[in-house]
């Protein structure tokens, strides 16, 4: 299934039929889906220039980092660049429209979940609850498939607006649920 | 009533199929108008359709979300157009479907690129599901025509119900206004029928309007004109031939009637003539045996008479005798010779060929003819330039025809020579032999060479008395050699003597008969 999934991923992304690298991990599953979902949400327009990159925030994992550098190289959202930083503090997200928190630590996700609250920006976990405690977009493994699970108030206070279409794919939760 | 019938029949197939063409070509229009507006239709609706169920599956395919994807697919439910809806993934696999109660399957590879395609009984159309300006996904809806197909076929009925009534009323139509055309049409045909069984002229067609059904009324009378006149002039023409075949038949029968009568008379002219000359020579036949018995009687006792006198010296007597004796003999030559002709004319006169020798009668005749010759001083020569020894002839005949030629050229030449000579010739292929008789005497003169073989004429009167003779020898020796298969031919100039020539054949020919009734005439 998980196989299948990345397979499929990976030849969504790719535009000619090269034939999709094997052996794709959660990693690449997980990059493949963030880089998706930018495609379904919608920024304020102030907070989006016309030439600037999107940047998305890696907190917590250089080898995510890189494996979301390499699935977003070249690619567009659109007609945009995205670019990919590594940060851990406040200071450093500045300026950047998504933050994945990587790893389960539920004080580091409320920290950077916390830390954004008053910008457009979309802020994706992995950690368990992680969109039950203020994040608006959490994976989640049900039946060893990779799910996600929306937070759509915590999107709207930040001025963000979420598909109607990314919203059917996910659980959608209510804060504190 | 043919003409008719086929004019009101052509004219009702004539609308009839003018009606059913404008009929089917409006509808054909129509019909072709129609099914492109549905097909236009149709495919915009159900292209809107896979519009929305694209959309709705951008973020399903996008996270390979199969089980939304099938929920989105699953929508076409409502849409009872849709036979089956397939949603395919960015490498064209199938991943979820919507199959309707038609028995309609989703290929199992999505087509290429967006496209719609008509077939038979479905509306294949095909959209691309993109993301951001890639293709992640293709949407197929196949779509049932049936509605098209159902609404064709109610077009179809009125198309057929229009036909009908089109139909119908070209029919009606035709049936009433085909008359216009057809009546005249055969008026004509009647006034034409009448004039040719009546063989009556001076009938005409009614005039009809001002169409080419009038103009060819206008023209049928104007011939029928042109007929009249000629007709009449025919009949005119007929009468007076007749009145001349009659005149001239009449002239050519009285013609007959006169020449029938020249005929009947002439033949009566010429029976009674042939038979005055069979009685004429039959009397002769009878006539010359009563005529030589006492003639025979004269010469012979005056010869005695005379004989005796010479013997008793009483030669005042025997003058006298003998001159009684010259004057019988030459009236038995006459009738010898008048016997003679009468028999040849009448065709009763019989010859026997047979070889005569040759050389047996140049003796006779030259020694009989010698005393004769000696009279007038004449010299007689003979010479025979042939080698044969024997010809066929009769003997008396023949010795009697060269004497006359010999006598006549003896008394004809005084102090000449007389010259017989005999040589072979050749006519036609065939062996001949001529007997020639020159003399040096006195010759014929042109126009006296025309009577010389007609019985009865000599030279000239004058000659008769001096050379005496019958008139008749050339005649008979003429009809003799003819009787023979030969005939005599002459040649002379007055003052310088004559040549007379018997042609005789040299062998004999089929049978030994003579020549029977030998026609006499002129010989050159």
């Amino acid at each position: 299934m998980w196989v299948i999934a990345g397979l499929a991923a990976a030849g969504a992304l790719v535009q000619d039929s090269r034939a999709s690298s094997p052996g794709a991990s959660e990693l690449e599953v997980k990059a493949a889906m963030l880089y998706n979902f930018i495609k379904f949400v919608e920024w304020p327009p102030h907070t989006v220039a016309s030439n600037a990159p999107f940047v998305i925030v890696v907190n917590g994992s250089g080898a995510f980092a890189s494996v979301l550098a390499r699935t977003v190289n070249d690619r567009t959202v659109g007609g945009r660049p995205v670019a990919v930083r590594q940060a851990s503090t406040a200071a450093e997200m500045q300026g950047c429209h998504v933050v994945f928190v990587a790893g389960t630590d539920p004080a580091r996700s409320a920290g950077v979940v916390e830390g954004t609250r008053k910008s457009a920006v979309l802020t994706v976990g992995e950690s368990p609850g992680f969109a039950r405690r203020g994040g608006m977009i959490g994976f989640v493994i049900v039946d060893n498939r990779t799910n996600f699970e929306i937070n759509v108030d915590a999107s709207l206070r930040a001025g963000l607006k979420v598909s109607s279409k990314l919203l059917r794919l996910a659980s959608v939760v209510r804060e504190g649920e | 009533m043919k003409a008719a019938r086929s004019i009101k029949a052509k004219l009702i197939a004539i609308n009839m199929v003018t009606s059913v063409a404008a009929v089917v070509c409006a509808c054909a229009g129509f019909a072709i108008f129609e099914i492109r507006g549905f097909r236009a239709i149709l495919a915009g609706e159900i292209g809107t359709i896979a519009q929305i169920v694209s959309a709705s599956s951008q973020a399903a395919l996008a996270f390979h979300d199969y089980k939304a994807a099938h929920e989105t697919v699953s929508i076409l439910k409502a849409e009872p157009r849709v036979s089956a809806g397939c949603i395919y993934s960015g490498e064209g696999q199938l991943i979820a479907q919507y199959l309707g109660p038609a028995a309609v399957r989703c290929p199992s590879r999505s087509p290429k690129g967006p496209e719609e395609v008509f077939d038979a009984g479905h509306l294949s159309l095909t959209r691309t599901v993109e993301l951001d300006g890639q293709r992640i996904g293709s949407v197929l809806l196949i779509a049932s025509l049936e509605e098209m197909y159902s609404r064709l076929g109610r077009f179809a009925l009125i198309v057929c119900a229009v036909l009908g009534a089109s139909l119908l009323l070209a029919l009606l139509i035709s049936s009433v206004v085909h008359n216009v055309i057809s009546r005249p049409i055969l008026q004509l045909a009647d006034t034409a029928r009448e004039v040719s069984s009546r063989r009556d002229y001076t009938l005409r067609a009614l005039p009809t309007g001002e169409d080419e059904i009038g103009v060819l009324v206008e023209r049928f009378n104007a011939m029928l004109g042109q007929i009249q006149a000629q007709d009449e002039a025919l009949r005119e023409a007929h009468d007076e031939t007749e009145a001349r075949v009659v005149e001239r038949t009449g002239e050519l029968q009285a013609e007959i009637a006169r020449r029938q009568k020249t005929q009947v008379e002439l033949e009566r002219a010429k029976e009674s003539a042939e038979e005055a000359n069979r009685a004429k020579s039959a009397f002769l036949a009878n006539m010359s045996h009563e005529l030589r018995t006492p003639l025979n009687a004269i010469i012979g006792y005056s010869e005695m008479l005379q004989e005796e006198a010479d013997e008793r010296g009483a030669e005042w007597v025997g003058e006298d005798l003998r001159r009684i004796r010259g004057a019988g003999r030459h009236l038995l030559a006459l009738i010898n010779d008048v016997l003679d002709i009468s028999k040849i004319e009448a065709g009763r006169m019989e010859c026997r060929v047979e070889p005569v020798d040759i050389r047996s009668m140049i003796e006779d005749v030259v020694s009989t003819v010698e005393p004769l010759a000696r009279r007038n001083g004449n010299a007689v020569v003979s010479a025979c330039r042939t080698d044969r020894l024997t010809m066929p002839a009769d003997m008396m005949k023949f010795r009697q025809s060269l004497l006359n030629l010999l006598s006549n050229a003896c008394k004809f030449t005084e102090r000449g020579t007389v010259t017989l000579d005999i040589a072979d010739a050749e006519e036609d292929g065939r062996p001949w032999l001529e007997w020639s008789v020159r003399d040096t005497g006195i010759g014929i003169e042109q126009s006296q060479a025309e009577k010389l073989f007609r019985p009865f004429s000599q030279v000239d009167s004058s000659t008769t008395r001096k050379y005496g003779g019958t008139g008749l020898g050339l005649a008979i020796s003429q009809r003799f050699c003819q009787l023979m298969g030969g005939r005599i031919t002459f040649e002379s100039e007055a003052g310088s003597g004559s040549v007379f020539r018997i042609h005789m054949p040299a062998e004999e020919r089929d049978g030994q008969e003579c020549m029977a009734g030998a026609p006499a005439g002129p010989v050159e």
